[in-house]
Protein backbone atom coordinates (compact mmCIF):
# COMPACT_ATOMS: atom_id res chain seq x y z
CA UNK A 1 0.00 0.00 0.00
CA UNK A 2 1.47 2.91 -0.88
CA UNK A 3 1.08 6.46 0.97
CA UNK A 4 -1.44 7.71 -0.87
CA UNK A 5 -3.40 4.60 -0.76
CA UNK A 6 -3.29 4.55 3.01
CA UNK A 7 -4.29 7.85 3.41
CA UNK A 8 -7.43 7.45 1.12
CA UNK A 9 -8.55 4.46 3.23
CA UNK A 10 -7.95 6.05 6.41
CA UNK A 11 -9.89 9.12 5.30
CA UNK A 12 -12.67 7.24 4.33
CA UNK A 13 -12.83 4.91 7.29
CA UNK A 14 -12.60 8.13 9.55
CA UNK A 15 -15.64 9.77 7.38
CA UNK A 16 -18.10 6.93 7.43
CA UNK A 17 -17.57 5.74 11.06
CA UNK A 18 -19.85 7.25 12.97
CA UNK A 19 -22.77 5.55 14.99
CA UNK A 20 -25.79 4.63 13.21
CA UNK A 21 -29.14 3.86 14.78
CA UNK A 22 -30.18 1.01 13.52
CA UNK A 23 -33.60 1.00 14.86
CA UNK A 24 -34.87 4.48 13.41
CA UNK A 25 -33.51 3.57 9.94
CA UNK A 26 -35.68 0.16 10.23
CA UNK A 27 -38.56 2.28 10.69
CA UNK A 28 -37.67 5.15 8.55
CA UNK A 29 -37.11 2.51 5.45
CA UNK A 30 -40.34 0.27 6.58
CA UNK A 31 -42.47 3.64 6.64
CA UNK A 32 -40.94 4.26 3.57
CA UNK A 33 -41.35 1.23 1.75
CA UNK A 34 -44.86 1.49 2.98
CA UNK A 35 -45.78 4.98 1.36
CA UNK A 36 -43.82 3.90 -1.65
CA UNK A 37 -45.97 0.79 -2.26
CA UNK A 38 -49.31 3.12 -1.49
CA UNK A 39 -47.63 5.53 -4.36
CA UNK A 40 -47.10 2.47 -6.48
CA UNK A 41 -50.70 1.45 -6.57
CA UNK A 42 -52.05 4.88 -6.84
CA UNK A 43 -50.27 5.37 -10.16
CA UNK A 44 -51.07 1.89 -11.45
CA UNK A 45 -54.56 2.48 -10.87
CA UNK A 46 -54.60 5.87 -11.99
CA UNK A 47 -53.44 4.45 -15.49
CA UNK A 48 -55.50 2.13 -15.55
CA UNK A 49 -58.17 3.95 -15.01
CA UNK A 50 -57.39 6.78 -17.71
CA UNK A 51 -57.01 3.63 -20.41
CA UNK A 52 -60.16 2.40 -19.22
CA UNK A 53 -62.03 6.10 -19.23
CA UNK A 54 -60.58 6.71 -23.12
CA UNK A 55 -61.44 3.38 -24.50
CA UNK A 56 -64.05 1.35 -22.15
CA UNK A 57 -67.90 1.75 -22.18
CA UNK A 58 -70.31 1.71 -19.20
CA UNK A 59 -71.99 -1.60 -19.14
CA UNK A 60 -73.55 -2.50 -15.70
CA UNK A 61 -71.49 -5.23 -13.39
CA UNK A 62 -73.32 -8.33 -14.43
CA UNK A 63 -75.73 -9.88 -11.44
CA UNK A 64 -73.68 -13.55 -12.36
CA UNK A 65 -71.74 -11.93 -10.01
CA UNK A 66 -73.82 -11.87 -7.44
CA UNK A 67 -72.11 -14.04 -4.82
CA UNK A 68 -73.98 -17.28 -3.35
CA UNK A 69 -71.28 -18.63 0.19
CA UNK A 70 -70.85 -21.65 0.48
CA UNK A 71 -70.89 -21.16 4.71
CA UNK A 72 -74.76 -19.87 4.21
CA UNK A 73 -73.87 -16.27 5.20
CA UNK A 74 -76.09 -13.96 3.18
CA UNK A 75 -74.21 -12.48 0.12
CA UNK A 76 -73.72 -9.01 -0.18
CA UNK A 77 -75.94 -6.46 -1.91
CA UNK A 78 -74.86 -6.51 -5.62
CA UNK A 79 -72.75 -3.72 -7.01
CA UNK A 80 -75.26 -0.82 -7.26
CA UNK A 81 -73.75 1.39 -10.59
CA UNK A 82 -75.44 4.67 -11.70
CA UNK A 83 -76.86 4.66 -15.22
CA UNK A 84 -74.14 3.82 -18.08
CA UNK A 85 -73.23 7.10 -19.88
CA UNK A 86 -73.33 7.37 -23.41
CA UNK A 87 -70.44 4.77 -24.63
CA UNK A 88 -68.05 6.83 -26.09
CA UNK A 89 -65.84 6.69 -28.87
CA UNK A 90 -62.98 4.26 -28.65
CA UNK A 91 -60.50 6.35 -29.43
CA UNK A 92 -61.70 9.59 -27.85
CA UNK A 93 -59.87 11.77 -25.43
CA UNK A 94 -62.81 13.26 -24.11
CA UNK A 95 -64.69 10.31 -22.77
CA UNK A 96 -66.33 10.70 -19.71
CA UNK A 97 -65.28 9.01 -16.50
CA UNK A 98 -66.98 5.55 -15.77
CA UNK A 99 -69.52 5.92 -13.07
CA UNK A 100 -68.80 5.97 -9.50
CA UNK A 101 -69.60 2.65 -7.34
CA UNK A 102 -71.76 3.11 -4.46
CA UNK A 103 -71.17 -0.16 -2.84
CA UNK A 104 -68.68 -3.02 -3.13
CA UNK A 105 -67.94 -4.58 -6.31
CA UNK A 106 -68.30 -8.20 -6.11
CA UNK A 107 -65.88 -11.35 -6.63
CA UNK A 108 -66.76 -14.19 -7.92
CA UNK A 109 -67.61 -16.40 -4.90
CA UNK A 110 -65.43 -19.53 -4.02
CA UNK A 111 -67.16 -22.54 -3.28
CA UNK A 112 -65.80 -25.15 -0.43
CA UNK A 113 -62.94 -23.20 1.66
CA UNK A 114 -63.75 -22.22 5.07
CA UNK A 115 -64.21 -18.62 5.73
CA UNK A 116 -61.23 -16.63 7.43
CA UNK A 117 -63.73 -16.53 10.59
CA UNK A 118 -63.52 -20.08 11.00
CA UNK A 119 -59.84 -20.68 9.94
CA UNK A 120 -57.63 -18.15 10.20
CA UNK A 121 -55.02 -20.18 8.30
CA UNK A 122 -57.17 -19.30 5.21
CA UNK A 123 -55.74 -15.64 4.84
CA UNK A 124 -52.71 -15.95 2.91
CA UNK A 125 -53.96 -18.29 0.21
CA UNK A 126 -53.07 -17.57 -3.31
CA UNK A 127 -56.55 -17.30 -5.46
CA UNK A 128 -58.94 -16.57 -2.80
CA UNK A 129 -59.86 -13.36 -1.15
CA UNK A 130 -61.69 -12.96 2.47
CA UNK A 131 -61.93 -9.68 3.19
CA UNK A 132 -64.92 -7.59 2.06
CA UNK A 133 -67.07 -4.91 2.81
CA UNK A 134 -70.61 -4.29 3.60
CA UNK A 135 -70.67 -0.99 1.95
CA UNK A 136 -68.40 1.24 0.81
CA UNK A 137 -67.49 4.38 2.70
CA UNK A 138 -67.87 6.78 -0.34
CA UNK A 139 -68.52 6.60 -3.93
CA UNK A 140 -65.24 4.92 -5.38
CA UNK A 141 -64.09 5.46 -8.84
CA UNK A 142 -61.79 2.49 -8.34
CA UNK A 143 -62.02 -0.37 -5.95
CA UNK A 144 -59.57 -3.04 -5.65
CA UNK A 145 -58.84 -6.21 -4.08
CA UNK A 146 -55.21 -7.90 -3.64
CA UNK A 147 -54.26 -11.26 -1.64
CA UNK A 148 -50.55 -12.79 -1.22
CA UNK A 149 -48.91 -14.78 1.06
CA UNK A 150 -48.55 -11.32 3.36
CA UNK A 151 -52.34 -11.08 3.76
CA UNK A 152 -55.01 -9.52 1.67
CA UNK A 153 -56.45 -5.76 1.42
CA UNK A 154 -59.11 -4.12 -0.52
CA UNK A 155 -58.21 0.04 -1.40
CA UNK A 156 -60.53 2.40 -2.50
CA UNK A 157 -60.50 5.53 -4.18
CA UNK A 158 -62.87 7.77 -4.72
CA UNK A 159 -62.48 11.71 -3.35
CA UNK A 160 -60.27 10.00 -1.10
CA UNK A 161 -58.50 6.72 -0.36
CA UNK A 162 -58.94 3.90 2.27
CA UNK A 163 -57.15 0.74 2.83
CA UNK A 164 -58.43 -2.16 4.72
CA UNK A 165 -56.04 -4.96 5.58
CA UNK A 166 -56.61 -8.37 6.84
CA UNK A 167 -53.17 -10.64 7.82
CA UNK A 168 -51.83 -12.94 10.25
CA UNK A 169 -49.24 -10.06 11.50
CA UNK A 170 -48.81 -6.44 11.24
CA UNK A 171 -45.77 -6.15 9.75
CA UNK A 172 -46.91 -4.76 6.49
CA UNK A 173 -49.39 -2.44 8.03
CA UNK A 174 -49.08 1.31 7.63
CA UNK A 175 -47.50 2.45 11.15
CA UNK A 176 -50.03 3.96 14.35
CA UNK A 177 -48.65 7.40 13.71
CA UNK A 178 -49.29 10.18 15.96
CA UNK A 179 -51.84 10.47 19.05
CA UNK A 180 -53.16 6.67 20.16
CA UNK A 181 -56.18 5.92 21.95
CA UNK A 182 -57.90 2.49 22.70
CA UNK A 183 -61.42 1.87 21.05
CA UNK A 184 -63.82 -0.94 20.43
CA UNK A 185 -64.73 -2.24 16.93
CA UNK A 186 -67.50 -4.97 17.42
CA UNK A 187 -66.38 -6.02 21.07
CA UNK A 188 -62.77 -5.85 20.19
CA UNK A 189 -60.78 -3.89 21.42
CA UNK A 190 -58.13 -1.67 18.89
CA UNK A 191 -56.36 0.84 18.46
CA UNK A 192 -56.74 4.33 16.93
CA UNK A 193 -54.06 6.90 15.73
CA UNK A 194 -54.44 10.04 14.29
CA UNK A 195 -51.81 11.97 12.60
CA UNK A 196 -52.47 15.79 12.85
CA UNK A 197 -50.23 16.79 10.33
CA UNK A 198 -51.40 14.79 7.86
CA UNK A 199 -54.73 13.86 8.89
CA UNK A 200 -54.15 10.09 7.99
CA UNK A 201 -56.15 7.91 11.06
CA UNK A 202 -55.46 4.37 11.24
CA UNK A 203 -57.67 2.15 13.16
CA UNK A 204 -56.34 -1.42 14.55
CA UNK A 205 -57.90 -4.35 16.20
CA UNK A 206 -57.48 -7.79 16.46
CA UNK A 207 -60.52 -10.82 15.90
CA UNK A 208 -60.50 -13.22 18.35
CA UNK A 209 -59.37 -15.76 16.33
CA UNK A 210 -55.67 -13.71 16.24
CA UNK A 211 -56.35 -12.07 12.45
CA UNK A 212 -55.48 -8.62 12.52
CA UNK A 213 -57.84 -5.72 10.66
CA UNK A 214 -56.79 -2.21 9.87
CA UNK A 215 -58.56 0.92 8.30
CA UNK A 216 -56.22 3.31 7.09
CA UNK A 217 -57.22 6.56 5.32
CA UNK A 218 -58.28 10.28 5.53
CA UNK A 219 -60.53 9.65 8.26
CA UNK A 220 -61.03 10.78 11.98
CA UNK A 221 -62.49 8.65 14.85
CA UNK A 222 -65.79 7.95 13.90
CA UNK A 223 -65.29 7.68 10.03
CA UNK A 224 -62.66 4.99 10.85
CA UNK A 225 -65.20 3.06 13.18
CA UNK A 226 -68.35 3.26 10.61
CA UNK A 227 -65.61 1.57 8.03
CA UNK A 228 -64.48 -0.95 10.50
CA UNK A 229 -68.00 -1.69 11.07
CA UNK A 230 -68.44 -2.76 7.52
CA UNK A 231 -65.50 -5.16 7.13
CA UNK A 232 -66.54 -8.59 7.35
CA UNK A 233 -64.29 -11.90 7.05
CA UNK A 234 -67.47 -14.31 7.15
CA UNK A 235 -67.15 -14.84 3.69
CA UNK A 236 -64.87 -16.47 0.45
CA UNK A 237 -64.46 -15.13 -2.86
CA UNK A 238 -62.15 -15.97 -5.76
CA UNK A 239 -59.54 -13.90 -7.18
CA UNK A 240 -59.68 -15.08 -10.51
CA UNK A 241 -57.99 -14.04 -13.92
CA UNK A 242 -58.92 -14.46 -17.73
CA UNK A 243 -56.56 -17.08 -19.18
CA UNK A 244 -54.95 -20.21 -18.01
CA UNK A 245 -51.20 -21.63 -17.76
CA UNK A 246 -51.16 -24.95 -18.88
CA UNK A 247 -47.02 -25.26 -19.24
CA UNK A 248 -45.38 -24.00 -16.38
CA UNK A 249 -41.96 -24.75 -15.59
CA UNK A 250 -41.80 -27.28 -12.31
CA UNK A 251 -41.77 -25.51 -9.01
CA UNK A 252 -43.91 -22.64 -10.02
CA UNK A 253 -46.02 -21.02 -7.35
CA UNK A 254 -48.92 -18.53 -7.34
CA UNK A 255 -47.12 -15.28 -5.56
CA UNK A 256 -50.10 -12.67 -5.30
CA UNK A 257 -53.32 -11.96 -7.60
CA UNK A 258 -55.66 -8.50 -7.63
CA UNK A 259 -58.34 -7.35 -8.96
CA UNK A 260 -59.45 -3.96 -9.70
CA UNK A 261 -62.43 -2.83 -10.40
CA UNK A 262 -63.64 0.61 -12.02
CA UNK A 263 -67.33 1.03 -11.68
CA UNK A 264 -68.01 0.05 -15.28
CA UNK A 265 -67.71 -3.50 -16.85
CA UNK A 266 -64.16 -2.98 -16.76
CA UNK A 267 -61.91 -4.53 -14.33
CA UNK A 268 -57.85 -5.47 -14.54
CA UNK A 269 -56.52 -8.06 -12.94
CA UNK A 270 -53.07 -8.54 -11.54
CA UNK A 271 -51.43 -12.01 -10.57
CA UNK A 272 -48.12 -12.93 -9.84
CA UNK A 273 -45.90 -16.19 -10.16
CA UNK A 274 -42.59 -17.33 -8.53
CA UNK A 275 -40.73 -19.69 -10.55
CA UNK A 276 -37.66 -21.01 -8.51
CA UNK A 277 -35.78 -17.26 -7.99
CA UNK A 278 -37.83 -15.20 -10.37
CA UNK A 279 -40.87 -13.65 -11.11
CA UNK A 280 -43.06 -13.11 -13.85
CA UNK A 281 -46.22 -11.01 -13.16
CA UNK A 282 -49.32 -10.96 -15.62
CA UNK A 283 -51.53 -7.81 -15.96
CA UNK A 284 -54.74 -7.97 -17.97
CA UNK A 285 -56.42 -4.18 -18.32
CA UNK A 286 -58.02 -2.64 -21.24
CA UNK A 287 -56.13 -1.44 -24.39
CA UNK A 288 -55.37 -2.64 -27.83
CA UNK A 289 -51.75 -3.60 -27.11
CA UNK A 290 -49.02 -2.28 -29.01
CA UNK A 291 -49.15 -1.24 -32.39
CA UNK A 292 -48.88 -4.30 -35.24
CA UNK A 293 -45.38 -1.95 -35.74
CA UNK A 294 -44.02 -1.60 -32.54
CA UNK A 295 -44.32 -5.17 -31.99
CA UNK A 296 -40.54 -7.64 -32.13
CA UNK A 297 -41.59 -11.00 -31.84
CA UNK A 298 -44.69 -13.34 -32.23
CA UNK A 299 -45.30 -15.47 -29.30
CA UNK A 300 -48.10 -18.32 -29.86
CA UNK A 301 -49.06 -16.59 -32.62
CA UNK A 302 -49.54 -13.08 -31.58
CA UNK A 303 -47.52 -10.15 -32.25
CA UNK A 304 -46.07 -9.02 -29.25
CA UNK A 305 -43.89 -6.30 -28.28
CA UNK A 306 -40.88 -7.55 -25.45
CA UNK A 307 -38.48 -5.36 -24.49
CA UNK A 308 -35.43 -6.15 -21.97
CA UNK A 309 -33.71 -3.24 -19.70
CA UNK A 310 -31.94 -3.14 -16.40
CA UNK A 311 -34.37 -2.48 -13.66
CA UNK A 312 -33.53 -1.00 -10.16
CA UNK A 313 -30.29 -2.23 -9.20
CA UNK A 314 -29.17 -3.15 -12.08
CA UNK A 315 -30.70 -6.49 -12.83
CA UNK A 316 -32.56 -6.99 -15.87
CA UNK A 317 -36.30 -6.93 -16.21
CA UNK A 318 -38.15 -8.37 -19.25
CA UNK A 319 -41.22 -6.89 -20.23
CA UNK A 320 -43.86 -8.13 -22.76
CA UNK A 321 -46.98 -6.76 -24.10
CA UNK A 322 -49.36 -8.58 -25.91
CA UNK A 323 -52.97 -7.40 -27.71
CA UNK A 324 -55.11 -10.16 -26.94
CA UNK A 325 -58.30 -8.93 -28.98
CA UNK A 326 -61.18 -7.43 -27.46
CA UNK A 327 -59.47 -4.26 -26.37
CA UNK A 328 -57.59 -6.37 -23.86
CA UNK A 329 -53.42 -6.03 -23.17
CA UNK A 330 -52.09 -8.53 -21.00
CA UNK A 331 -48.57 -7.70 -19.97
CA UNK A 332 -46.08 -9.78 -18.75
CA UNK A 333 -43.12 -8.47 -16.43
CA UNK A 334 -40.27 -10.91 -15.39
CA UNK A 335 -38.23 -10.21 -12.42
CA UNK A 336 -35.26 -11.80 -10.99
CA UNK A 337 -33.24 -14.91 -12.22
CA UNK A 338 -35.07 -15.76 -14.98
CA UNK A 339 -34.84 -17.53 -18.25
CA UNK A 340 -35.87 -15.39 -20.96
CA UNK A 341 -36.88 -18.22 -23.52
CA UNK A 342 -39.13 -19.92 -20.37
CA UNK A 343 -41.08 -16.53 -20.04
CA UNK A 344 -41.70 -16.38 -23.75
CA UNK A 345 -42.33 -19.49 -23.46
CA UNK A 346 -45.29 -18.77 -20.78
CA UNK A 347 -46.62 -16.03 -23.30
CA UNK A 348 -46.52 -18.79 -26.44
CA UNK A 349 -48.25 -21.56 -24.13
CA UNK A 350 -50.67 -18.94 -22.30
CA UNK A 351 -54.62 -20.03 -23.11
CA UNK A 352 -56.79 -16.40 -23.22
CA UNK A 353 -60.05 -16.67 -21.73
CA UNK A 354 -61.33 -13.27 -21.85
CA UNK A 355 -64.90 -11.94 -21.19
CA UNK A 356 -66.44 -9.90 -18.55
CA UNK A 357 -67.77 -12.61 -16.24
CA UNK A 358 -64.83 -13.46 -13.70
CA UNK A 359 -66.98 -16.46 -12.81
CA UNK A 360 -66.33 -17.79 -15.80
CA UNK A 361 -62.65 -17.96 -15.06
CA UNK A 362 -60.89 -20.81 -13.51
CA UNK A 363 -60.25 -21.39 -9.89
CA UNK A 364 -56.34 -21.51 -10.26
CA UNK A 365 -55.07 -20.48 -13.50
CA UNK A 366 -51.92 -22.88 -12.89
CA UNK A 367 -52.46 -26.65 -13.75
CA UNK A 368 -50.90 -27.24 -10.54
CA UNK A 369 -52.95 -27.20 -7.12
CA UNK B 1 -33.61 -13.53 4.82
CA UNK B 2 -36.48 -11.24 6.48
CA UNK B 3 -36.33 -7.15 5.39
CA UNK B 4 -35.77 -6.70 9.51
CA UNK B 5 -33.17 -9.13 9.64
CA UNK B 6 -31.30 -7.79 6.73
CA UNK B 7 -31.73 -3.93 7.84
CA UNK B 8 -30.17 -5.05 11.61
CA UNK B 9 -27.17 -7.12 10.55
CA UNK B 10 -26.67 -4.80 7.77
CA UNK B 11 -28.04 -1.07 7.70
CA UNK B 12 -25.19 -0.02 9.12
CA UNK B 13 -22.28 -0.63 6.48
CA UNK B 14 -25.23 0.32 4.04
CA UNK B 15 -25.15 4.08 5.47
CA UNK B 16 -21.41 4.13 6.26
CA UNK B 17 -21.03 3.62 2.06
CA UNK B 18 -23.64 6.10 1.34
CA UNK B 19 -22.11 8.58 3.97
CA UNK B 20 -19.20 8.18 1.43
CA UNK B 21 -20.98 7.90 -1.72
CA UNK B 22 -22.93 11.08 -1.05
CA UNK B 23 -19.98 13.07 1.07
CA UNK B 24 -22.80 13.70 3.71
CA UNK B 25 -23.51 12.17 7.01
CA UNK B 26 -27.17 13.20 6.24
CA UNK B 27 -27.70 13.11 2.73
CA UNK B 28 -25.96 9.28 2.92
CA UNK B 29 -28.72 8.41 5.78
CA UNK B 30 -31.42 9.71 3.70
CA UNK B 31 -30.53 7.84 0.72
CA UNK B 32 -30.08 4.68 2.50
CA UNK B 33 -33.69 5.04 3.63
CA UNK B 34 -34.63 5.73 0.32
CA UNK B 35 -33.12 2.64 -1.50
CA UNK B 36 -34.05 0.67 1.39
CA UNK B 37 -38.07 1.97 0.79
CA UNK B 38 -38.00 0.84 -2.50
CA UNK B 39 -35.89 -2.44 -1.79
CA UNK B 40 -39.16 -3.32 0.90
CA UNK B 41 -41.51 -2.84 -1.80
CA UNK B 42 -40.12 -5.72 -3.79
CA UNK B 43 -38.31 -7.45 -1.15
CA UNK B 44 -39.70 -10.82 -2.21
CA UNK B 45 -37.78 -10.34 -5.13
CA UNK B 46 -34.88 -8.98 -4.20
CA UNK B 47 -33.95 -12.09 -2.37
CA UNK B 48 -34.13 -14.62 -4.73
CA UNK B 49 -30.15 -14.06 -4.80
CA UNK B 50 -27.96 -12.35 -2.30
CA UNK B 51 -29.12 -9.55 -1.56
CA UNK B 52 -26.27 -7.66 -1.35
CA UNK B 53 -25.07 -6.54 -4.14
CA UNK B 54 -28.38 -5.43 -5.44
CA UNK B 55 -28.75 -3.25 -2.53
CA UNK B 56 -25.10 -1.64 -2.76
CA UNK B 57 -25.84 -1.13 -6.51
CA UNK B 58 -29.11 0.49 -5.82
CA UNK B 59 -27.42 2.91 -3.60
CA UNK B 60 -24.70 3.40 -6.04
CA UNK B 61 -26.79 4.17 -8.42
CA UNK B 62 -29.01 6.52 -6.50
CA UNK B 63 -26.22 8.12 -5.23
CA UNK B 64 -24.52 9.12 -8.62
CA UNK B 65 -27.82 10.13 -9.62
CA UNK B 66 -28.51 12.57 -6.93
CA UNK B 67 -25.00 13.51 -7.54
CA UNK B 68 -25.75 14.62 -10.89
CA UNK B 69 -28.87 16.23 -10.37
CA UNK B 70 -27.96 18.74 -7.65
CA UNK B 71 -24.03 19.29 -9.80
CA UNK B 72 -25.41 22.30 -11.12
CA UNK B 73 -26.77 23.68 -7.89
CA UNK B 74 -22.99 23.00 -6.20
CA UNK B 75 -19.10 24.13 -7.17
CA UNK B 76 -16.79 22.00 -8.09
CA UNK B 77 -13.51 22.30 -5.92
CA UNK B 78 -11.44 22.47 -9.30
CA UNK B 79 -8.68 23.77 -7.15
CA UNK B 80 -9.10 23.39 -3.37
CA UNK B 81 -7.76 26.36 -1.48
CA UNK B 82 -5.99 25.64 2.13
CA UNK B 83 -7.61 25.04 5.01
CA UNK B 84 -7.77 27.38 7.53
CA UNK B 85 -5.77 26.20 10.88
CA UNK B 86 -4.51 23.75 9.43
CA UNK B 87 -1.25 23.65 11.15
CA UNK B 88 -2.43 24.25 14.24
CA UNK B 89 -4.78 20.68 13.91
CA UNK B 90 -3.32 17.10 14.62
CA UNK B 91 -1.13 16.25 11.22
CA UNK B 92 -2.76 13.21 10.70
CA UNK B 93 -6.53 14.78 11.45
CA UNK B 94 -5.50 16.93 9.26
CA UNK B 95 -4.62 14.73 6.90
CA UNK B 96 -7.86 13.13 6.56
CA UNK B 97 -9.62 16.12 6.41
CA UNK B 98 -8.08 17.58 3.29
CA UNK B 99 -8.03 13.91 1.66
CA UNK B 100 -11.92 13.50 2.29
CA UNK B 101 -12.75 17.29 1.02
CA UNK B 102 -10.58 16.13 -2.07
CA UNK B 103 -12.11 12.85 -2.47
CA UNK B 104 -15.59 14.90 -2.16
CA UNK B 105 -14.73 16.94 -4.94
CA UNK B 106 -14.01 14.01 -7.32
CA UNK B 107 -16.81 13.26 -10.15
CA UNK B 108 -19.05 10.95 -9.01
CA UNK B 109 -18.37 7.88 -11.00
CA UNK B 110 -14.65 8.66 -9.78
CA UNK B 111 -15.35 8.53 -6.30
CA UNK B 112 -17.86 6.01 -6.39
CA UNK B 113 -14.79 3.50 -7.64
CA UNK B 114 -12.23 4.73 -5.17
CA UNK B 115 -14.69 4.19 -2.24
CA UNK B 116 -15.92 0.75 -3.15
CA UNK B 117 -12.22 -0.08 -3.81
CA UNK B 118 -10.50 1.57 -0.55
CA UNK B 119 -13.54 1.82 1.84
CA UNK B 120 -15.77 -1.57 0.45
CA UNK B 121 -12.43 -3.22 -0.66
CA UNK B 122 -13.97 -4.77 -3.55
CA UNK B 123 -11.51 -5.89 -6.42
CA UNK B 124 -12.30 -3.95 -9.99
CA UNK B 125 -14.57 -6.91 -11.04
CA UNK B 126 -17.03 -6.38 -8.44
CA UNK B 127 -16.77 -2.51 -8.89
CA UNK B 128 -17.27 -2.64 -12.53
CA UNK B 129 -20.62 -4.73 -11.91
CA UNK B 130 -21.65 -2.12 -9.51
CA UNK B 131 -20.86 0.46 -11.83
CA UNK B 132 -22.07 -1.23 -14.81
CA UNK B 133 -18.95 -0.64 -16.60
CA UNK B 134 -15.64 -2.85 -17.55
CA UNK B 135 -12.65 -3.58 -15.69
CA UNK B 136 -10.88 -1.16 -17.82
CA UNK B 137 -12.98 1.51 -17.25
CA UNK B 138 -12.54 1.20 -12.96
CA UNK B 139 -9.07 0.39 -12.97
CA UNK B 140 -8.79 4.28 -15.58
CA UNK B 141 -11.20 6.03 -13.08
CA UNK B 142 -9.50 4.92 -10.27
CA UNK B 143 -5.76 6.22 -11.62
CA UNK B 144 -7.19 9.29 -12.48
CA UNK B 145 -8.89 10.14 -9.09
CA UNK B 146 -5.24 8.55 -7.55
CA UNK B 147 -3.56 11.10 -9.93
CA UNK B 148 -6.24 13.88 -9.21
CA UNK B 149 -5.83 13.35 -5.68
CA UNK B 150 -1.95 13.26 -5.29
CA UNK B 151 -1.56 16.35 -7.15
CA UNK B 152 -3.85 18.58 -5.03
CA UNK B 153 -2.58 16.94 -2.07
CA UNK B 154 0.98 17.51 -3.14
CA UNK B 155 -0.67 21.41 -3.87
CA UNK B 156 -1.84 21.20 -0.56
CA UNK B 157 1.43 20.17 1.11
CA UNK B 158 3.55 23.15 -0.36
CA UNK B 159 0.81 25.44 0.45
CA UNK B 160 0.20 24.34 4.18
CA UNK B 161 3.41 23.43 4.79
CA UNK B 162 3.14 21.19 8.08
CA UNK B 163 0.88 18.60 7.05
CA UNK B 164 3.52 16.37 6.43
CA UNK B 165 2.62 14.23 3.62
CA UNK B 166 4.54 11.69 1.92
CA UNK B 167 2.83 9.91 -0.39
CA UNK B 168 5.27 7.83 -1.89
CA UNK B 169 5.47 5.78 1.68
CA UNK B 170 4.08 7.05 4.68
CA UNK B 171 4.42 10.14 6.68
CA UNK B 172 7.79 12.09 6.98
Amino acid sequence: MTGLDRVVTEALARVADDDVHVERLLAAARAGGIRHRRRRRVAIVAGTAFSVAVAGTAIALTAALLPTTADGMPAAPPATIAAPSPAPSAKSTTAAAPPKMTAPPLLPPADGPPSALSDPAQVGRPWLVHLGMDALPFPASVVQYHTSADGEWVMIQGGSMLTVRLSRGTTDFEPLTGAQRSVVVNGRSGTFAHDSRSGDGTLRWRLANGLWLQVYGQLDEAAALAVANSVRVDRTYRCAVPFRLPSVPAGTKADSCGMTFFGGPSRSTATTIAIGASYVKFTTERGDGPATAAANETLGGRPARVLEHPGDGGRPILEIQIGMGGGTTLSMVAEGSYKGSAVRELAATLQWLGGDDPAAWPDNPLPNP
Amino acid sequence: MEFDDYVRQRGAALVRLGRLLTGDRHQGEDLVQEVLARAFVRWDRITADPPEPYLRRMLVNAAISRWRLASNREVAVAEPQDVPGLRDLGAEAAERDATWRLIRALPPKQRAAVVLRYYEDLDDAAIAALLNCSRETVRSQVKRALDTLRTRLAKEESGAGSVGLTLNGGKS
